[in-house]
C-alpha cells in the first residue's frame, strides 16, 4: 500500500478536455443549481405561507405564523433528545454491523460469503412499513411470535423483548441501514492496497493491532462519509419510527413532520411542515461542510493506486466459524425472521398467531387477488417506467457530476459535489413537498410536469444523486489516470476513452448504482404519495401504501414476499455471473 | 333513522309490491341477480322496483356513452369497488369508470388544488369530510339535485341546494378481540371507558382520527365534556397510539395486539369477523355517525357519465351493491332495514352523535388543536 501524495500526473482527460470544455460543466452546474436550489426556494417560501392550500401561495399571505406555531411549541423541543439518541444509536449500530460484515466478506477467509452478498441486500427493496410490520409481529410485547416463544420456552412471567422502545427503534433502523452502508463500505475495503497491512505484519504487529492501527485508520475518512450519509438517512426516515415509536409514546423529528403533513384535519399543514423542516437545511449545510472536510483530508491519504492487486485475506483460523455465526445471527434477525413473517402473513386471510388453525386457513388468495387486480397492469407499467427513467438518469447525472468533480479542474466542481449531496439531507417528504409546490407554479406557465411519473422521477433522481455521486466518485478515483493518458497518447478521442476505458471499468459501479436506485425507487412511498395524481399515475409503493391504509395486510405481505424473492434471484444471478467470470 | 317505523313501512310495501316481483329478475344484470341471491333477496318485495328505479332516461345514457366514461375518486379499495359496481358496468358497458383510491390527501386535497389550477382530476369526488368547505368556497361543485334518485337520500344527509349528498353513512365505534374481552365487560358509554381500569395502559389501541369519533362527541356532549374526556383519555386511560389507520388496526386487534381498538367501523370489523377472526364490534353511547359528501365537480368534462353513475349509485341496486361489497348501510329511504346493517343490535335504539358538515366547519379545528396538544404531550414521554 502506498500513501500517495497529492501530486498525481495531470490527466489528459481532465486537463485538456474537461478542463477546457467549460460550457458542459457550467451547464451541468446551472442545471443542478436549478434542480436543488429552486425547490429549496419554494421550501423557504412555503414555510412563510399561511395559505391553506399550496396553490394559494402569494405574497399577500406570507408571515411568521408557521414558525411561531412549530418553534413556539414545547413539544417540538421534546423530540430533540429522542431524535438525537435514535439517530446516533441507529447509525452507530448500523455502521458497526455493516463494517463487520464488509470486513468479514472482503478481508477474511470466512466461508459462505456469497450468502452475505445476496442476503444483505435482500431487504433493500422492502418498504419500511412492511419491515416494521414484521418486527411488530415478531417482537411486540403483547403478541410478538419470538417473544411468546421465549416466554413459553423459559417459563418467563413477562415478554422478554419490547420493540416499542427507543432501543427497539435503534435496533430496527440500525439493521435497515446495514445494506446501504455495506454496499458503500465494500468498495472501500476492496480497493485498499494491502501493502501497509503487510508491512505491519512484517513488523511483528498481530492481526488485531493491524486491523485497529492500519486497516481501520485507512478506512476512517471513507467511514466518516458513510456515517454522515447514514445518519442523515436515519434522521429522515419516518415509517419505522412511526409504526414502532407511536405505541411507546416516542416521537422523533421525522414523525413529527409526518404528523403535521397527515393531520386529523385532512388538509396537511404545509406551511408548518416547511417551517419545521427548515432545520434539515441547516443540518444539510453542516453535514456538507463536515463531509467536505473529511473528503479533503482523505485525499491526502489516497489509498488507491493504479496497480492491479487483490487485498490480503486475513486467516481467521477457527474464528471464521464465529464469523459465520455472527453473519447467521444477523441474517436471522434482519432478514430470515422478517421474511418468514411476511411469507406467513401473505398466506393468511387475516393476521393471527401461528397455530394449526392458522396453517389450515392458509391459501394463495392474497396472491391471486393481486394478480387479478385491474390496476396492477398500470401500476407495474408505471413502476417499470419510473425505475428505468430514474435509475438511468441517476447513473448518467451522477457520472457527469463525478467525472467533473474527480477529474477536472472546473472552478465549480466542489459546489457541484455539494449540490449533489444536499438533497439527501432533506427528508423525502419535505423535498417532495418543495417540488410539489414548484411543479404547481410550473402549471401556471403551462409546463405540465405535475402529477405524472416524470415529476416523481425528477425528484427521485435529484434525491438519489447523493448516493450515485458518492459511489461514482470512489469508483472514478480507483481508475488510474495512466490508462486515460495512454489512450490519449495513442490519439483516442474523448468519447472513445469514455466508451472503451471508463465504461467497462466503471460497469460494476454503474450496475450497482442502477440497481440501488431501482430498489429505492420501488420502495419509496413518501415522494410518490405527495406527487402522483390519479390512478393512471399510481406506482407500486403507492399501491402498497393504499393497501396498507385499507388494512389489507395479507396483500401487502404478498407483494413484499414477491419483491424479496425477486430481488434475491436478481442479486444471486448477478453474483453468480460475476463469480463465474472470475473463475 | 327509526328502525321500528322503517320495519312497518317495509311490511306495507311488502304486501303491495309482492305481486309485481314475478319475472323482474330475468331483466336484471347477472351480477345483480347473483347479488340478490347471495343476500337472499330474490323475490323480496323490497327489491320489486330495483330495475325500474335505475332508469334515468335514454338521453342521459346516450350522452354518457358519448363521453365514454368518467374519473371517480373514493375510499373503497379497488376490489370492493369492482364488486360494488359490477351491475353498473354490466348495464352501461359503454361508460368506463376510471377509479382511483388513496389517502385523504390524494382523494380530497389534490382534486381541489388541481381545480384551482384549472384542471379536473376527477369528475366525482366521494368521501369529502373536512375539505367540503374548500370545494364550496372555490365554487368547484355543480348541483346534482336534478338526478332522479337523489330523492331517495334522506334530507338530513344532503345539501338543500343540491351541491352535495351522502351516499354512505358510517358508524365509528370499537372493535374488540372476543378471545380477550367479554362483551359484558365493554363500556356502555364513552364515559365508562374512562373508568374501565381493566383496559388502562395500552390495552386499548387508538388511531389519530378525532374526525371519526371526537368531533361527533363534541357535537353531542359539548366542549367542556369533550375537553375533560380527552384529558382523561390521554392521561388516565393511556391507550396505545398507533400509526396504522382505522382499517389496519382492526387486523391488529384480531391478532391480539390490543384488546380493543377505536374508532373503527362496523363494516370493516364485519369483514374480519366473516373470515373467522376473533373480533366483534361494540358501540358505547352515543353512537358516532358520520356521512361523507359526494360532489360532482364543476366544469366536469364527463358530467353526463358522472350523473348516470350517481343515479345508479343512489338507486336500490347501487345501494344494495354497496352493502353487498362493503357492508356499508344503504342511505336509500326505502332500505332502512336492519337486514342491511351489520351489528345492527349495537346501533338500534341508541342515541347517535352525528358529524355534520356544519359541525366540521365550525368546530373541527378546535377539536383538532385540543386533540393534537394531548397527542403531542403523550408523545414526549416515551420509553427508553
Amino acid at each position: 500500500m502506498t500513501a500517495i501524495a497529492t501530486h498525481p500526473p495531470k490527466p489528459a482527460l481532465g486537463r485538456f478536455k474537461l478542463g477546457q470544455m467549460k460550457l458542459g460543466p457550467t451547464l451541468l452546474l446551472v442545471l443542478m443549481a436549478l434542480l436543488v436550489g429552486l425547490p429549496l426556494v419554494f421550501l423557504v417560501l412555503g414555510s412563510f405561507s399561511t395559505a391553506k392550500l399550496p396553490s394559494d401561495l402569494s405574497w399577500a399571505n406570507l408571515g411568521l405564523a408557521n414558525y411561531a406555531k412549530v418553534w413556539g411549541s414545547r413539544s417540538t423541543y421534546d423530540v430533540i433528545s429522542n431524535t438525537f439518541i435514535y439517530v446516533v444509536g441507529a447509525t452507530a449500530f448500523g455502521i458497526v454491523m455493516a463494517t463487520a460484515l464488509a470486513w468479514l466478506t472482503e478481508r477474511t477467509n470466512m466461508p459462505g460469503k456469497i450468502w452475505v452478498y445476496g442476503g444483505v441486500t435482500m431487504t433493500l427493496a422492502i418498504p419500511g412499513m412492511l419491515q416494521a410490520m414484521a418486527w411488530v409481529l415478531l417482537f411486540s410485547p403483547r403478541i410478538g411470535f419470538v417473544n411468546v416463544f421465549f416466554k413459553n420456552l423459559l417459563g418467563l412471567e413477562a415478554m422478554p423483548f419490547n420493540i416499542y422502545t427507543l432501543t427497539g427503534l435503534v435496533v430496527v433502523e440500525g439493521l435497515r441501514l446495514v445494506p446501504t452502508a455495506f454496499l458503500m463500505l465494500v468498495p472501500l475495503l476492496r480497493s485498499m492496497d494491502p501493502a501497509l497491512e503487510e508491512a505491519a505484519a512484517m513488523s511483528g504487529a498481530n492481526q488485531r493491532s493491524t486491523l485497529r492501527k492500519v486497516t481501520m485508520r485507512l478506512m476512517l475518512p471513507g467511514l466518516v462519509a458513510v456515517v454522515i450519509y447514514q445518519a442523515i438517512t436515519a434522521l429522515e426516515v419516518f415509517e419505522v419510527p412511526g409504526i414502532l415509536g407511536l405505541p411507546g409514546g416516542i416521537y422523533v423529528f421525522s414523525t413529527k413532520i409526518y404528523s403535521i403533513l397527515y393531520t386529523p384535519m385532512g388538509t396537511p399543514e404545509y406551511g408548518q411542515a416547511n417551517a419545521l423542516a427548515i432545520i434539515y437545511v441547516f443540518i444539510a449545510v453542516a453535514a456538507i461542510w463536515l463531509y467536505s472536510r473529511v473528503i479533503r483530508r482523505s485525499e491526502r491519504f489516497t489509498i488507491v493506486s493504479g496497480k492491479g492487486y487483490r487485498p490480503r485475506l486475513n486467516d481467521l483460523g477457527h474464528w471464521r466459524w464465529a464469523g459465520v455465526l455472527f453473519v447467521f445471527l444477523f441474517m436471522l434477525f434482519a432478514i430470515i425472521l422478517p421474511f418468514l413473517t411476511l411469507l406467513y402473513v401473505s398466506f393468511l386471510p387475516f393476521l393471527q398467531a401461528p397455530s394449526i388453525k392458522a396453517f389450515n386457513a392458509m391459501s394463495l388468495r392474497n396472491y391471486t387477488t393481486i394478480w387479478n387486480m385491474e390496476l396492477i397492469g398500470t401500476v407495474m407499467r408505471n413502476t417499470a417506467l419510473l425505475v428505468v427513467v430514474t435509475s438511468t438518469a441517476t447513473v448518467v447525472f451522477s457520472f457527469l457530476v463525478s467525472i467533473i468533480v474527480v477529474r477536472s479542474k472546473f472552478w465549480g466542481r466542489k459546489l457541484l459535489d455539494q449540490l449533489a449531496f444536499l438533497p439527501h439531507a432533506i427528508p423525502g417528504m419535505v423535498i417532495g413537498l418543495a417540488f410539489f409546490w414548484m411543479f404547481l407554479q410550473f402549471e401556471k406557465v403551462n409546463i405540465p410536469i405535475h402529477g405524472g411519473i416524470l415529476a416523481i422521477s425528477i425528484v427521485f433522481t435529484v434525491g438519489f444523486m447523493a448516493y450515485g455521486t458518492r459511489s461514482m466518485n470512489a469508483a472514478i478515483l480507483q481508475i488510474h489516470k495512466d490508462l486515460e493518458e495512454a489512450a490519449q497518447t495513442s490519439g483516442a478521442p474523448t468519447w472513445r476513452v469514455m466508451w472503451r476505458i471508463f465504461l467497462p471499468l466503471l460497469m460494476p459501479t454503474v450496475i450497482g448504482v442502477w440497481i440501488w436506485t431501482m430498489l429505492h425507487a420501488v420502495r419509496n412511498a413518501g415522494v410518490p404519495l405527495i406527487l402522483y395524481e390519479g390512478s393512471d399515475h399510481q406506482v407500486l409503493s403507492v399501491l402498497i401504501w393504499n393497501l396498507w391504509d385499507q388494512g389489507q395486510m395479507g396483500m401487502v405481505a404478498a407483494i413484499g414476499t414477491l419483491m424479496i424473492v425477486g430481488l434475491l434471484l436478481l442479486t444471486f444471478c448477478l453474483r453468480f455471473v460475476r463469480f463465474g467470470a472470475r473463475a | 333513522m327509526n328502525w321500528n317505523r322503517m320495519g312497518l313501512q317495509m311490511a306495507v310495501l311488502s304486501c303491495a309490491a309482492f305481486a309485481a316481483t314475478a319475472g323482474y329478475a330475468a331483466d336484471l344484470p347477472k351480477s345483480t341477480q347473483k347479488m340478490l341471491a347471495d343476500l337472499k333477496l330474490t323475490g323480496d318485495p323490497v327489491v320489486a322496483d330495483i330495475d325500474e328505479e335505475v332508469h334515468s332516461g335514454d338521453a342521459l345514457v346516450a350522452a354518457a356513452n358519448k363521453e365514454g366514461g368518467f374519473d371517480y375518486s373514493s375510499s373503497f379499495s379497488v376490489e370492493i369497488f369492482n364488486k360494488m359496481t359490477a351491475p353498473f358496468r354490466e348495464r352501461y358497458p359503454g361508460v368506463k369508470i376510471r377509479y382511483s383510491s388513496g389517502d385523504q390527501f390524494a382523494r380530497n386535497v389534490k382534486p381541489i388544488i388541481a381545480y384551482k389550477e384549472g384542471r379536473i382530476l376527477y369528475d366525482i369526488v366521494d368521501g369529502l369530510g373536512v375539505n367540503l368547505s374548500d370545494y364550496i368556497d372555490a365554487g368547484a361543485i355543480q348541483k346534482t339535485n336534478d338526478i332522479p334518485t337523489t330523492k331517495y337520500v334522506p334530507d338530513d344527509i344532503k345539501d338543500p341546494q343540491g351541491y352535495w349528498l351522502a351516499p354512505r353513512v358510517q358508524y365509528w365505534c370499537m372493535t374488540y378481540n372476543t378471545n380477550n374481552v367479554k362483551k359484558a365487560d365493554l363500556p356502555k358509554s364513552w364515559e365508562d371507558m374512562l373508568s374501565a381500569k381493566a383496559f388502562y395502559n395500552g390495552r386499548i389501541g387508538m388511531v389519530n382520527r378525532p374526525n371519526n369519533h371526537m368531533i361527533m362527541l363534541w357535537g353531542a356532549m359539548g366542549p367542556e365534556w369533550s375537553a375533560n374526556y380527552m384529558e382523561k383519555l390521554f392521561t388516565v386511560v393511556k391507550p396505545q397510539f398507533r400509526k396504522e389507520g382505522s382499517d389496519a388496526i382492526v387486523g391488529l386487534t384480531a391478532v391480539g395486539e390490543m384488546d380493543i381498538s377505536f374508532p373503527t367501523s362496523n363494516y370493516r370489523t364485519f369483514e374480519y369477523d366473516e373470515k373467522g377472526a376473533p373480533v366483534a364490534w361494540h358501540c358505547p353511547t352515543p353512537v358516532p355517525l358520520s356521512f361523507s359528501a359526494l360532489v360532482l365537480m364543476n366544469k366536469s368534462p364527463n358530467t353526463n357519465a358522472a350523473k348516470l353513475y350517481i343515479n345508479w349509485y343512489l338507486s336500490k341496486e347501487g345501494q344494495i351493491s354497496q352493502y353487498y361489497a362493503d357492508k356499508s348501510p344503504p342511505v336509500h329511504t326505502e332500505l332502512q332495514d336492519p337486514r342491511f346493517l351489520v351489528y345492527a343490535e349495537e346501533v338500534k335504539g341508541k342515541p347517535t352523535a352525528v358529524r355534520t358538515p356544519e359541525l366540521l366547519e365550525k368546530d373541527m379545528s378546535k377539536v383538532s388543536d385540543l386533540w393534537s396538544a394531548q397527542w403531542d404531550k403523550a408523545m414526549s414521554a416515551g420509553k427508553r
